[in-house]
């Protein structure tokens, strides 16, 4: 089994490539997205410290500027997807992780898993039917049209919103489709991606989801819960991940290496880029599990 | 609050700051090395350089990028020790202490000129901040975490630290760690009231209160401090790092919900002390006549013992929160 791992970063090149050897270490493919809002030079440094026989398979997207809750987060993965069609990249799984993202179990045992599954992981939540978003906007992140950024332009954005209700502007979602939230970090498989990638040749489709708000956590869901059938998709993440009341990430530090541990997930979203001791604890519990499951594997 | 009324309240804090700035000299110009977003501590000494090996070597470890001193005419030997250092810059002054509010003035100038935008930390050199995990997580993530939580100020209650053994006995030498001499303080006996003006919440209480104003408590110095600020231009202390304007500074919590806070572990009662009590006491550059420093030298020669059956003898920031004297808020 060969995956593509896309890895979306935007600050801290040394943990990122650190994250970067662990998904190269068993033959995959790494397409990694540098956030253009950093000037650092991440290819430079990743020939330094990835001179090992894999690097060859790390891949560089055109890079966008990211900016949280808008588009280009879409089309910065979108671009990811793009370049692996390009490459002509044959693979069974494609997995979306972020920079600031770690493993918790070994690649292998991850790719023994997905063999026997087989399915789809992300997430999907129907927002008519049951309750995703913890705080802020539900429907109306799609009803309406989002030119400027809640973060930053708390203001225009809320007046635009207030206006759009005034004069009754609510948008249909486009036909066919129902709308799906969930966690943005999924693993598709390499048909279902083959499909998204059909599916985004329509440039009205597109056009509709630019101006929703976080899109990150609709499109993809919207468009995969649209192609693959129920019982093909596990509906959860391969990632552990928790958000605060504020909507933000919850970050783990060097304290958090047992309660890591004990999740049954593959990766975890996210460590703090400080969390050295973390890290290396758990760099020491993958070889010891690796190491395990190499035994295993050669007594069978 | 409106730009006006902004304006007009922040003036009095910017035009002490800029004229009492004067009487700064820069010595020792490490400043073109501050990079954004550096963590920078901001501090007034006098002749404590024997305190400084560990105060740099702790706060180093904590996170701290940057040191800004003002040393008020120190004589024993400060630009020996930082003098090679390249994360310090130290501006001299031979003006008055008093005169500049007790330091308040010369700091707001500095903090304004090169703490904007950064995390700004304003200790003592006989201060150490303990905050919630920080045997595991470094100020930064503290800070990091603050921001992420749209708080731009951390509380801190300080503790007084002494030694169960008498003031004069408590000995310390350069380069060890405070805690190893003074290891005792009171678990219990603060209290607080809420002051109308700035909105602060004036903790006092203590080994200070117990034993050096037990006759007129009133008197009590205060113990609430808010050291750790992301600053801003038009940000100004007030009196000392107790009350800082804006008065949402001085805020511990949110409304809703708790905040992280820290306890600033104060080293004050060494043998050192006496020399320190005599001297201020010639200088009458304190807070209310000195009336502090009277109290502490009719202690000293009285040998009253600070130690008592209610002592707590300190081990670590969880039990600074099991007696409730910090909080984890939300951080996970």
């Amino acid at each position: 089994m060969r995956i593509a791992f896309i890895v979306l970063a935007h600050q801290h090149p040394d943990q990122v490539l650190r994250l970067v050897r662990h998904l190269l270490a068993d033959g995959d493919e790494v397409v990694l997205h540098w956030d253009k809002n950093n000037a650092e030079d991440i290819r430079t440094q990743a020939q330094v410290s990835l001179s090992g026989c894999h690097s060859a398979k790390l891949h560089f997207a055109p890079r966008y500027k990211i900016t949280w809750g808008d588009w280009s987060m879409v089309a910065a993965t979108l671009a990811c997807l793009q370049l692996i069609q390009q490459q002509k990249l044959t693979v069974d799984y494609v997995v979306l992780l972020s920079g600031a993202d770690y493993l918790l179990k070994p690649i292998r045992v991850l790719k023994q898993f997905l063999s026997a599954q087989g399915k789809d992981f992300i997430e999907c939540v129907n927002p008519e039917r049951e309750r995703w978003v913890v705080q802020g906007l539900v429907q109306d992140r799609y009803w309406y049209h989002h030119w400027f950024n809640w973060r930053h332009q708390r203001g225009l954005f809320e007046f635009c919103l207030a206006w759009q209700k005034k004069l009754g502007l609510k948008r249909r979602f486009p036909r066919e489709l129902t709308p799906y939230f969930g966690s943005q970090w999924w693993g598709l498989r390499g048909s279902t991606v083959t499909q998204l990638l059909v599916l985004i040749q329509n440039k009205r489709l597109l056009r509709f989801f630019k101006t929703t708000w976080v899109p990150d956590e609709l499109f993809f869901q919207t468009l995969v819960a649209f192609c693959v059938p129920k019982h093909e998709r596990v509906n959860q993440s391969l990632t552990f991940y928790q958000f605060t009341e504020q909507g933000n990430a919850l970050t783990f530090y060097n304290d958090h290496l047992a309660f890591l541990l004990q999740q049954e997930f593959f990766f975890v979203r996210k460590l703090s880029p400080y969390a050295q001791q973390l890290r290396a604890g758990l760099d020491n519990h993958l070889a010891t599990i690796g190491q395990a499951y190499r035994i295993i594997s050669i007594n069978t | 609050m409106s730009w006006f009324k902004l304006i007009i309240s922040a003036y009095p804090h910017w035009v002490n700051a800029k004229r009492h700035a004067k009487d700064l000299t820069l010595v020792l110009d490490n400043t073109q090395r501050i990079n954004t977003n550096d963590l920078l501590a901001f501090m007034v000494v006098r002749n404590e350089t024997l305190r400084l090996p560990f105060f740099l070597d702790y706060y180093q470890r904590l996170g701290i990028n940057h040191f800004l001193f003002i040393d008020n005419d120190s004589s024993d030997g400060l630009m020996d020790l930082l003098k090679s250092r390249q994360d310090c810059s130290v501006w001299h002054t031979k003006a008055s202490y008093k005169a500049a509010k007790y330091g308040v003035y010369w700091l707001n100038e500095l903090l304004r000129r090169y703490g904007t935008g950064h995390w700004c930390l304003t200790v003592d050199a006989d201060e150490f901040l303990h905050y919630p995990y920080c045997d595991t997580r470094s100020l930064r993530e503290l800070t990091d975490f603050l921001t992420q939580e749209g708080k731009d100020c951390f509380f801190s209650l300080m503790l007084d630290m002494y030694s169960e053994k008498n003031i004069d006995t408590a000995h310390y030498h350069a380069g060890q760690d405070p805690l190893s001499v003074c290891a005792w303080f009171d678990g219990s006996g603060y209290y607080q009231d809420k002051r109308p003006t700035y909105n602060e919440w004036w903790i006092r209480g203590g080994v200070r209160r117990r034993v050096f104003f037990a006759d007129n408590p009133e008197l009590a110095p205060a113990l609430n401090k808010t050291v750790l600020i992301k600053w801003r231009s038009y940000y100004a202390y007030i009196s000392s790092t107790h009350i800082a304007w804006p008065k949402r500074l001085n805020r511990p919590h949110f409304s809703d919900t708790l905040a992280p806070t820290g306890c600033l572990l104060h080293f004050k009662y060494l043998s050192l002390m006496r020399e320190k009590v005599e001297e201020e006491m010639q200088r009458q550059e304190h807070y209310a006549g000195s009336r502090e420093y009277q109290r502490y030298l009719d202690g000293l020669n009285q040998h009253t013992p600070l130690w008592c059956q209610a002592s707590v003898k300190f081990s670590n920031w969880r039990q600074c929160v099991d007696l409730g004297l910090m909080n984890i808020g939300r951080w996970f």
